[in-house]
């Protein structure tokens, strides 16, 4: 029975080097997960910066302080360059609904919150009587995998014939850390 | 027929091992210590629960030989370690 144990020698030193050997390579190659705080992609600071760039303030005859776009042939050439589906008709839309907004502000917060709650009241009533679909969250993958996990100890406590506090302890163990990692899901 | 501590051979391997390769695998993320540290938690819990029944088992049974135990053990431990470490980077 040696090659059993020559076996488990080989399988362990395996894992073990392509373990070490793995993680570092993978730290190098795979990007970063949840680092990028901004959560911009590159072409959208260069948009950002594009727009900006053409961006200019002033304040109109009432006082109000307002946005207009300068060089609009220039800015419209840039944004055909860049990966996007913003159009300089678009943009203008957009500045002129600030502005709006800047000038009229009271009376466009109140049209507007009225607006959204009517298009909310709409969608209730449309959903009212649906089937709502079930999501399979991180949550609920980690509770079934804890009661499997837990319970195979229970099982196999059983099947081996130990009792003690050790076939009590260890499933309440394992059952609380997939507990604390269940309220640790985002 | 006692277990005692110095009994976990593997278990003490495998926590060295757990720890050289998992500790750096979840820095990324948002709460980078509580998931590295429930991460290891629950895989070396596992190991040296599974290393007390194997443990367990050959005391019961001294004419079997552990060695196959042992090797049974390594692999399934192993799949496991893997299988969680999938679930957390998945889910996390």
């Amino acid at each position: 029975m040696k090659i059993w144990k020559k076996f488990t020698f080989v399988f362990m030193a395996t894992v073990l080097f392509v373990g070490i050997v793995g993680s570092s390579v993978s730290a190098q190659v795979s990007p970063s997960k949840k680092t990028n705080k901004s959560n911009l992609t590159q072409e959208q600071i260069v948009l950002l910066q594009t727009v900006s760039n053409h961006l200019e303030n002033y304040t109109d005859s009432e006082g109000n302080k307002q946005i207009k776009i300068v060089n609009k042939n220039e800015l419209a050439h840039k944004l055909k360059n860049v990966d996007t589906s913003l159009n300089l008709g678009q943009l203008q839309s957009s500045i002129n609904k600030f502005n709006r907004y800047m000038a009229d502000g009271d009376n466009v917060v109140t049209e507007t919150a009225d607006n959204i709650a009517q298009e909310m009241k709409d969608n209730m009533n449309g959903q009212q009587g649906g089937v709502s679909t079930m999501g399979f969250s991180c949550r609920d993958a980690l509770t079934a995998i804890g009661l499997i996990h837990s319970g195979s100890y229970s099982a196999a406590a059983y099947l081996l014939g130990i009792t003690g506090p050790a076939a009590v302890i260890v499933p309440l163990l394992v059952s609380t850390v997939y507990g604390i990692a269940s309220i640790a899901c985002e | 027929m006692t277990i005692t501590p110095k009994n976990f051979r593997y278990s003490y391997i495998f926590l060295v091992i757990s720890l050289i390769l998992f500790s750096t695998s979840f820095l990324s993320y948002d709460n980078a210590l509580i998931i590295t540290i429930l991460f290891l938690l629950l895989v070396n819990i596992t190991c040296f629960s599974n290393e007390y029944l194997v443990i367990k088992y050959y005391q019961k049974n001294q004419q079997k030989n552990p060695n196959k135990g042992y090797a049974l053990l390594v692999m399934i431990q192993v799949l496991f370690t893997l299988l969680m470490f999938g679930v957390f980077k998945f889910f996390f």
